[in-house]
């Protein structure tokens, strides 16, 4: 009880606000002589921060702050965050018109994706036109009969 | 009478501030920069950081300029703004780091171990003593909570008084005495577990 009061009394106020009393106490127990040692370190420690010196705004620290603030108040267009977005934005769309053109550029030049097809690539199919009501057979097996009309026709995308 | 002339021209500057005058505000950094800086500096420790914290805690006091009431001393409502955007520093500081680790140097500990006894308090340490010491307690401050180094700080470094601690802290007088009282008994415990 009696330690925990001075040694408050020795943060607050140093030693020598003790009384007679008090100081012999601190004398006779070790657990306040060590407490007031370590105390007197750690504040001649913060004295010695305090007396530090302290580093200097550099040249020209509150022009450059006047500078910002008046840039966070000028209209839309102004304020350089208009330009790092605008210039994102650039980036952006050059990006996506290089992708589109690559793309362009390495797809086959002819296919379901794009443009109409050539016409060589598909082989004439022959078309079965029946002037009676009989079976009718496409293709050498059985032989197409004489009364069987084949027209080879070419198909064309419209 | 000088100071009261001061104090009107102070006035006047807050007002204009708090109406957008940007220039207004200008005189107001001018006048209390250098006591930010030194804030800063001792909370943080970082000489590299210092800067960049102060040019925020400046803008965030012209955001925020129009709520000042003229009850409480502008300084100590900017030290307000400071404390608060340096404990938010720290307290990132110290989450982004949690494997955090220091060792004494081998002169810290000879330190620690000695001791300085009464005797030797009676004369002023050596240059190597007073660095030795000082890398100490800016060990023990890095390494306490960020609310002890706070007020420790304001009181023990920045020597404000408990009641302009209050202030600034926007807490009752018992409460920064109790506070206070705490850190220097956590930091004292800390001092012990290095030995
Ligand atoms: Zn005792």
């Amino acid at each position: 009880m009696r330690c925990g009061r001075i040694q408050k009394l020795l943060e607050e106020r140093g030693e020598t606000s003790l009384s007679p009393v008090d100081r012999q106490h601190l004398e006779a127990c070790p657990d306040c002589r060590l407490y007031a040692r370590d105390w007197s370190m750690l504040t001649q420690g913060l004295k010695l921060i305090s007396q530090e010196p302290i580093p200097e705004p550099s040249l020209g620290f509150s022009a450059r702050l006047l500078r910002r603030l008046d840039e966070e108040n000028a209209p839309g267009f102004l304020r350089p965050e208009f330009y790092e977005n605008a210039g994102r934005r650039v980036i952006f769309a050059t990006l996506v018109l290089v992708f589109t053109l690559l793309l362009a550029m390495a797809l086959p030049a002819s296919g379901p994706v794009r443009h109409k097809p050539n016409v060589d690539t598909y082989w004439p199919q022959p078309e079965v036109l029946t002037t009676r009501n009989a079976p009718v057979y496409v293709g050498s097996f059985p032989p197409v009969p004489a009364w069987v009309e084949v027209k080879s026709v070419s198909y064309h995308w419209r | 009478m000088e100071s009261n002339a001061q104090e009107r021209l102070e006035v006047e500057w807050i007002r204009r501030a708090q109406q957008g005058d940007h220039e207004a505000f200008g005189l107001l950094v001018e006048q209390y920069q250098r006591r930010v800086f030194s804030t800063v500096f001792h909370l943080v420790h970082q000489q590299n950081e210092v800067e960049d914290l102060v040019q925020e805690i400046f803008i965030k006091t012209f955001r925020a300029i129009r709520s000042y009431n003229f009850r409480a001393p502008f300084g100590a409502w900017v030290a307000r703004i400071s404390v608060n955007h340096c404990y938010d520093y720290l307290r990132r500081k110290r989450s982004s780091r949690l494997n955090y680790y220091w060792q004494l140097s081998e002169d810290s500990r000879r330190m620690l171990e000695r001791g300085l006894e009464p005797q030797q308090r009676e004369s002023p340490p050596s240059i190597e003593e007073q660095a030795v010491l000082k890398d100490l307690v800016k060990k023990l401050l890095d390494r306490a909570p960020a609310e002890d180094r706070m007020v420790l700080v304001l009181k023990e470094i920045d020597n404000l008084s408990v009641e302009e601690i209050s202030e600034v802290l926007n807490w009752s007088v018992s409460k920064v005495k109790v506070r206070l009282h705490r850190a220097r008994k956590r930091m004292l415990a800390d001092l012990k577990r290095c030995r």
